[in-house]
């Protein structure tokens, strides 16, 4: 039998304050998210091969994963790729968006799943078929659940520091290169941000009054945009790819839950350092847009701020399991 | 990293199926990948059966997470683990 495997986790702890009404609050937060160093087997290793290795330990977006590492392997050899769409990294990620929209928002509101419409829905979206998925999105079904959505609110309001719309080429500005502690606590211009669907709905979303609703709807509003065919560079499903430097290469992909990045160094055709910077150390870093959701959060009691931080985690959706402990 | 775990369907529960993988016994809802059967190998992440495998994917799946394992523990000889692919995606 082969050994088990531990995928990583993203670990909340929290301390709690009570106070005279009677309510908790929550007074500290700390955050971790460990998981295995991919990237770890890939150095030394012959580079083409690598590239088509990596894929096979991505389980939820192993065609953004194999496109970001073609590309920063192209680019390490000295190929620039403009920002452009790819129809493929699109259609997973729409997919990733029906899971969470039709299978994991309805229960976190009440409802059941809407199992029998993700299939349908997950069907269209492998076959680009934008009208009935079109169809889908304006069903009475959904339309309630939107409705559902806006009735929500919390006492935080929508986080305002998320991260702006870049490509491989603008990205050297904000950095120069990548490092591993930059992929363990991923920053821009020296603070935390936000990513995912509501990072790139930022100039369009609709008010909200929660991180929850903010976090979905841009959710719909990106598979709205893909079945109306209205998708630009820039949404979900862009890539781009640049030279950093002499044997160096960075890749960047917009994935479902937010901005992926791939930096290659070579030596001759192998791996010297491969570098992969994903969406949930963003937001679930320390001092990241879930910790400043989480602290000063009041709640009836612990039970009631425990719902509050499973429906605020599964809005911005790691990609590792997760587990709350309190101080 | 999104990693995912391929899983053997030991027994159909209605729309869930008992799957085993990698030491883990678990019981995921299948309901979206249509018709499963003992025997049918499955992706499983994060306590959900994400789409069905053939079984030459699930041992190049295994064999990269045996190296991934191998690689934490220290093992710097990571060339058994990783064949060339024949079913790349």
């Amino acid at each position: 039998m082969t050994p088990s495997f531990d995928p990583g986790h993203v670990r909340v702890r929290l301390a709690c304050a009570t106070l005279q009404t009677g309510k908790v609050q929550v007074s500290a937060v700390t955050l971790s998210c460990e998981r295995p160093d991919v990237a770890t087997i890939l150095r030394g290793r012959a580079a083409d091969l690598a590239v088509q290795q990596l894929p096979l330990l991505f389980a939820l977006c192993g065609k953004a994963q194999a496109r970001a590492a073609t590309l920063a392997l192209a680019a390490a050899r000295g190929e620039e790729c403009a920002p452009q769409l790819d129809p493929n990294v699109q259609r997973e990620a729409m997919r990733e968006h029906l899971w969470r929209c039709l299978l994991d928002l309805p229960p976190l509101l009440g409802e059941p799943a809407l199992q029998q419409e993700f299939v349908s829905a997950a069907k269209w979206a492998a076959e680009g078929n934008r009208a009935e998925l079109h169809a889908l999105l304006n069903s009475p079904r959904i339309v309630a659940l939107h409705q559902h959505l806006h009735q929500i609110k919390d006492s935080h309001p929508a986080p305002t520091r998320l991260l702006p719309r870049l490509d491989a080429r603008n990205s050297l500005a904000e950095w120069p290169r990548l490092s591993a502690r930059f992929c363990r606590l991923p920053d821009w211009r020296d603070m935390p941000a936000g990513t995912g669907a509501i990072a790139r709905q930022q100039q369009t979303a609709r008010k909200t009054t929660s991180l929850f609703s903010a976090c979905w709807q841009a959710r719909f509003d990106e598979l709205k945009e893909w079945a109306t065919d209205e998708a630009r560079i820039g949404a979900c499903g862009t890539v781009s790819a640049i030279p950093v430097a002499s044997g160096i290469g960075r890749s960047l992909v917009e994935t479902a839950r937010g901005l992926l990045m791939h930096e290659i160094a070579l030596d001759g055709d192998s791996i010297a350092e491969y570098l992969i910077a994903a969406p949930t150390e963003w937001n679930f870093r320390p001092q990241g847009i879930l910790a400043q959701q989480l602290l000063g959060q009041k709640a009836g009691d612990r039970d009631a701020l425990q719902q509050h931080v499973a429906r605020t985690v599964a809005a911005l959706d790691p990609c590792v399991p997760w587990e709350l402990e309190w101080a | 990293m999104c990693l995912g775990i391929p899983m053997q369907v030991i027994e159909v529960d209605g729309a869930f199926a008992w799957c085993e993988g990698r030491g883990h016994r678990e019981r995921l809802n299948t309901f979206w990948l249509g018709e499963t059967s003992p025997g049918d190998w499955v992706y499983a992440v994060l306590g959900q059966a994400r789409e069905k495998l053939t079984e030459q994917r699930v041992v190049e799946i295994n064999l990269a997470l045996d190296g991934l394992a191998a690689a934490l523990q220290g093992e710097t000889n990571l060339d058994a683990y990783f064949p060339d692919l024949t079913i790349p995606r």
